[in-house]
């Protein structure tokens, strides 16, 4: 049995549950993960995604990096988050000031934490002025 | 199962003795329990806090004056007056033999709980040299984890969390009788073929090397983890290629030039 260099306890990443568990590591390598036991959201279940679903911390072709093109035709370019964010920010300004706050729709995600999901519609409703806020839980 | 309802005390305590310690525990308190509770270590196997007992190991055997038969701790509750004795000559050539059949029929080089164990009770597991082994070739017939169960001892965790423990999906299951009792699938058909939902619970409790996650395998044989991701991607759905996932060309570029 491969004995780990250090064990890293963790939420895991994919759903909103927030399943406790064990990661662990040898040579930086995930190779196991572990639910815990002392918690009240899991019991030291896991389904299949939080168990073997970590292949992609160490995916080759895994995203380390925004990427930005300036049109369609160009090819895409790895650039830094302030310069990406800025982008967004300003293209979403644009947006809003251009056709109205009603141009703009928010979609949140089942993986973020309740306070992600608070801050996203507060963001939706005080900074566009949109009410169009939505949840991919809301099947 | 994994919630356990508490006992409210609605009723007095029961007063027993465990290896001369007096001890005074709510009515339905397992004897296992009970000698936790007053600092008394019992060696078990297939007992697991988070799983249903079913005294199927009998290394948690005690010694209750009185009774006919040795009892199993994990499941026996206790009894108004009861002497306990966990540690006897009696519990002991019981353990010893368990284990000594054990050790002799199933690889436990992976349980090293176990190794303890054999060595705590002076095992000699070589009084069964020529004895029959359980070697059953290891099952690998899904992309996420393999079958080992000649490390198997047959603890049942794996089949209870996959039924009414914790998955209900009853996937897995005994096979066979005596001897060649395995833990199998419905007339051994490939795990992917059956209702199992990979949830990996099964892994997750057992106490030997015998269930193991793909990656975990493949690492310990020594594949490099580049490998181990091609050879995990390859057997999955078939969607994926051997390079990840399908890319944009130019998008594949801009990170081959990053």
């Amino acid at each position: 049995m491969l004995k780990a260099d250090r064990v890293v306890h963790t939420t895991c990443p994919y759903c909103g549950v927030g399943c406790q568990l064990d990661l662990h590591i040898r040579e930086d390598l995930i190779f196991r993960a572990e639910g815990r036991y002392d918690n009240q959201v899991n019991f030291g279940q896991l389904c299949v995604k939080g168990r073997f679903g970590f292949d992609y911390v160490h995916a080759a072709d895994r995203l380390r990096k925004p990427l930005m093109r300036s049109s369609r035709n160009e090819a895409l370019q790895p650039t830094s988050w302030d310069a990406a964010l800025d982008t967004v920010a300003k293209r979403l300004i644009d947006t809003r000031d251009q056709y109205g706050p009603r141009s703009v729709a928010v979609l949140v995600s089942a993986k973020c934490t309740n306070e992600d999901n608070y801050i996203l519609q507060k963001f939706a409703r005080a900074v566009i002025g949109t009410n169009t806020v939505d949840h991919c839980a809301r099947l | 199962m994994f919630i356990k309802s508490e006992n409210f005390m609605t009723e007095e305590n029961i007063q027993l003795t465990i290896d001369g310690i007096p001890i005074s525990v709510p009515k339905g308190t397992t004897i296992l329990d009970a000698a936790r509770e007053a600092g008394i270590d019992i060696p078990v196997l297939c007992y697991f806090a988070h799983t249903t007992a079913n005294g199927l190991c009998r290394l948690c055997v005690v010694d209750v004056e009185g009774s006919r038969v040795l009892q199993a701790s994990c499941v026996a509750q206790v009894q108004e007056g009861a002497v306990v004795h966990t540690n006897s000559e009696k519990v002991q050539r019981s353990r010893r033999t368990i284990l000594e059949m054990l050790a002799s029929t199933v690889d436990l080089s992976e349980s090293p709980e176990l190794q303890e164990m054999v060595v705590e009770y002076d095992c000699h597991p070589e009084r069964f040299e020529n004895g029959k082994k359980r070697q059953p070739e290891i099952i690998d017939d899904n992309p996420v984890y393999i079958r080992d169960y000649s490390q198997c001892v047959l603890c049942w965790r794996c089949v209870q969390v996959c039924a009414d423990d914790a998955q209900f999906t009853y996937a897995i299951n005994f096979s066979g009788r005596g001897f060649d009792t395995q833990i199998a699938t419905f007339f051994d058909k490939p795990l992917t073929e059956t209702s199992c939902v990979f949830c990996g619970n099964c892994v997750g409790v057992c106490p030997t090397g015998a269930l193991k996650s793909k990656r975990e395998h493949l690492l310990e044989q020594g594949v490099a983890p580049d490998q181990i991701f091609e050879l995990t991607r390859l057997q999955g759905k078939g969607k994926r290629s051997i390079g990840g996932p399908h890319l944009d060309r130019q998008y594949q570029n801009a990170m081959e030039r990053e």
